[in-house]
């Protein structure tokens, strides 16, 4: 509820702001357009080619994963080494696709030896080719019967690798690179081109951090092929507004670069850090919320379980990587140690309460989830 | 805020230093030469230390070679006195990379870190490797060598296992002594360019006495400075400490990550870094102390070279102070640590602003940072 409240605040004001500006300086007036599409001299100035090659080896090396969750291969750590490192232009040989572009060098740097060690933790248990259970990683059965493979916590690694990559590269890259001042900010390059292109640097450092959001250029009109964050800002849409909530501010935010009304562009970045981490911190409850319900069910759901427990880890984990998050490193350290706790299969065994703390510190952190909890 | 201020207060002045050299009529300045400044620094630091280096990475492979025929707890020692012995020894050479070190590209691939234990344990499975590539730094060099004698487990007994008895022992032995030829000869083949005896490029050094771009000056100060910063402060001290990662600590980044040997490697460095400003091989010979003294530049109304004399030293106390194993230290007693960052960053800025404009040599390293 107040968060309904708060993006109506936060446009008003922003509408406010760009008057005062363009009485001042007289530059071109702010035209929000409906569609991410942005022209100079009649040709397109937005350009997020290396974010959709990123995308799109992040759904490959995701796909090599699930052949392995599916026993129809053994997965290969080399292989994923080699994806994520993009060796050749091709994954050495495993992408569809060449692209000078790779996810390793773009990871949130504390987190490159989480991927390394996945990749050795997936192939050993894949190699190893046994019944999951506590303290030994393999398969276990979902609720439509197809397998995933889990370490010997039971984290699923197809789950851990793709919500890792989201927070880890994608997150980071949005947060801690692109909507930075040293690549937005109001003394960035904005009047001249950028090299031979028809951007000029500032434009094209907020089309990068919308190209790792995974929308098309009409969401949310158009919602066809959501990819990651996209499709989850789609799922949390009903109880947090999101899709408008980040489009607008993406839409305005680069209109109010054409117009050099850094005022309303620095306001929208705000709601995009916002946004964000309100999809990561709503997605984390709604996981959360899916466990507690499978875990009831005793044993016979702990494939769907730890999948979705999976998840909700994954984007508790993303949350660390904003550098202007409402909830403290130590609470969410608390939380991923001790209320969900490393190791998934303790869960199973106790009483369910270090969930519901988990989401109850979660509430206090983003009092915006508090009438939704449940609901999410 | 303290330390801020002081900063800008360096930044301004080396602001106007530059301003004010501007005015002045070109170098060299009365009463200093540098070429014998550069005859001391070749001729008694940089040779000594690449020979240093090449006569040791031979006694690592001797040592490699007895342990590989006879696997056992003594040889092993033996093999890691002589590997760190030989890391020491590179620390005094790391600041060099311009000229030889950087046509061969020497310091990317002897010590890359961290590295691929993915690639590395693949290596030695698949025995199929190419060592000579550039896409393979990560799976050799000091690091790599770190690895296989401390990493797949620090107990003597069991490294001797992994080289004697284990499956993959004769895979393994093969991988070490191909990890530490590849080590020689490059250690060899960057001294033999600097060698008077060899390609000589010390007589190149010493006859570019100018404080251009391309003078011997600007490239040993552009390429010290450098890897002061990128990998002194940063790499060995910083990056494990979270400094370009919102903080959190990244262990598994240290230098000699599994023989815990991250300190001691960064206190040599310092030290190293202090016999090049002091032109000081086995005695104390011209360096960029008397050349700044020389100039009699002035750093808030002290000389300039005691004030970097002084911050060379506090920082090699606080550097020296940092507990090992540092790969803890980062994340349960991190305050140590942070100081010694914050000195290293008070000395880059002294040498990379101060010194600098003092000496009118232009910094022409920038960060690099595509998309």
């Amino acid at each position: 509820m107040r968060l309904k409240l708060l993006t109506p605040f936060l446009f008003l004001s922003s509408v406010f702001l760009m008057s005062c500006d363009s009485d001042d300086d007289g530059g071109p007036s702010l035209q929000v357009p409906d569609t991410y599409e942005f022209t100079r001299d009649g040709q397109s100035s937005v350009f997020y080619g290396g974010q959709i090659d990123r995308l799109n080896q992040t759904s490959e090396i995701k796909e090599y994963l699930r052949k392995g969750d599916r026993k129809e291969i053994t997965l290969d750590a080399e292989t994923l080494l080699a994806m994520y490192e993009n060796a050749g232009g091709d994954g050495d040989g495993n992408f569809s696709f060449t692209s000078d572009r790779q996810l390793k060098d773009k990871t949130f740097p504390a987190d490159v030896a989480f991927f390394e060690d996945l990749f050795a933790k997936a192939e050993s248990a894949s190699a190893a080719g046994l019944d999951a259970s506590d303290g030994t990683a393999g398969f276990l059965t979902r609720a439509n019967g197809s397998t995933i493979l889990v370490d010997a916590n039971g984290h699923e690694f197809t789950q851990t690798f793709e919500k890792g990559i989201m927070g880890s590269v994608f997150l980071h890259q949005i947060f801690n690179v692109y909507m930075t001042d040293e690549r937005v900010g109001d003394n960035v390059e904005n009047t001249a081109m950028d090299g031979t292109n028809n951007y000029t640097p500032m434009e094209h450092h907020w089309d990068e951090a919308f190209g790792y959001w995974g929308v098309p250029v009409d969401f949310p009109g158009n919602k066809e092929g959501l990819r990651f964050f996209a499709s989850y800002s789609n799922s949390r849409d009903p109880f947090i507004g999101s899709n408008d909530m980040l489009m607008d501010a993406f839409l305005t935010g680069r209109a109010a670069i054409v117009a050099k009304n850094y005022a309303v562009k620095n306001e929208q970045r705000e709601i995009i850090y916002q946004g964000f981490e309100m999809i990561a911190a709503a997605s984390a409850v709604h996981y959360l919320n899916t466990v507690k319900e499978l875990l009831a069910q005793g044993d016979a759901s702990l494939g769907e379980a730890f999948h979705s427990l999976s998840e909700g880890y994954g984007f508790l984990r993303a949350l660390r990587i904003s550098p202007k998050k409402k909830i403290s490193n130590a609470t969410l350290t608390e939380i991923l140690n001790t209320h969900v706790g490393e190791n998934f299969w303790d869960l199973r065994e106790t009483d369910l309460s270090g969930l519901d703390k988990a989401i109850d510190l979660l509430v206090e952190a983003y009092p915006e989830l508090a009438d939704i909890k449940d609901a999410l | 805020m303290l330390t801020r201020r002081f900063v800008n207060t360096l930044i301004l002045i080396a602001i106007c230093a530059v301003a004010a050299s501007c005015d002045k009529e070109s170098s060299p300045p009365p009463g200093f030469d540098r070429g014998p400044m550069l005859e001391n620094l070749g001729t008694n630091i940089i040779v000594p230390a690449y020979d240093t280096l090449a006569r040791r990475a031979n006694l690592l492979e001797i040592s490699a070679i007895q342990f590989t025929e006879s696997p056992n707890e003594e040889n092993l020692g033996k093999l890691r006195d002589a590997w760190l012995s030989a890391y020491i020894a590179y620390q005094h050479c790391a600041y060099f990379n311009f000229g030889p070190a950087d046509v061969l590209v020497f310091n990317a691939s002897v010590n890359t870190f961290p590295v691929s234990k993915i690639k590395i344990d693949d290596n030695i499975s698949s025995g199929s490797y190419d060592l000579d590539a550039i896409s393979s730094n990560s799976e050799k060099g000091f690091a790599a060598l770190d690895y296989l004698l401390y990493g797949l487990d620090p107990s003597p007994e069991f490294v001797v296992e992994q080289f004697d008895t284990d499956d993959e022992a004769p895979a393994r032995r093969q991988y070490l002594l191909d990890v530490i030829a590849d080590l020689k000869s490059r250690c060899d083949a960057v001294f033999v360019r600097w060698s008077p005896a060899g390609e000589n490029y010390i007589g190149t050094f010493v006859s570019l006495t100018g404080n251009d771009v391309g003078s011997a000056t600007g490239m040993l100060l552009n390429a010290a400075i450098q890897y002061l910063e990128r990998d002194v402060r940063d790499g060995k001290i910083g990056i494990p400490l979270g400094v370009r990662s919102l903080n959190v600590p990244i262990p598994g980044n240290c230098e000699a990550l599994y023989a815990q040997q991250s300190i001691p490697l960064a206190t040599e460095s310092i030290k190293a870094l202090q016999k090049i400003y002091l032109g000081k091989g086995i005695s104390e010979g011209i360096g960029f102390d008397d050349y700044l003294e020389a100039l009699n530049a002035r750093h808030n109304g002290d000389p300039l070279n005691s004030v970097i004399t002084a911050e060379m030293d506090v920082t090699l106390a606080k550097v020296t102070a940092i507990p090992e194993p540092y790969s803890e230290t980062v994340e349960q007693n991190p305050d140590p640590a942070m100081a010694a960052y914050q000195e290293l960053q008070k000395l880059l800025v002294l040498l990379k602003a101060d010194m600098m404009s003092a000496l009118g040599v232009l910094i022409t390293y920038q960060d690099n940072d595509g998309d």
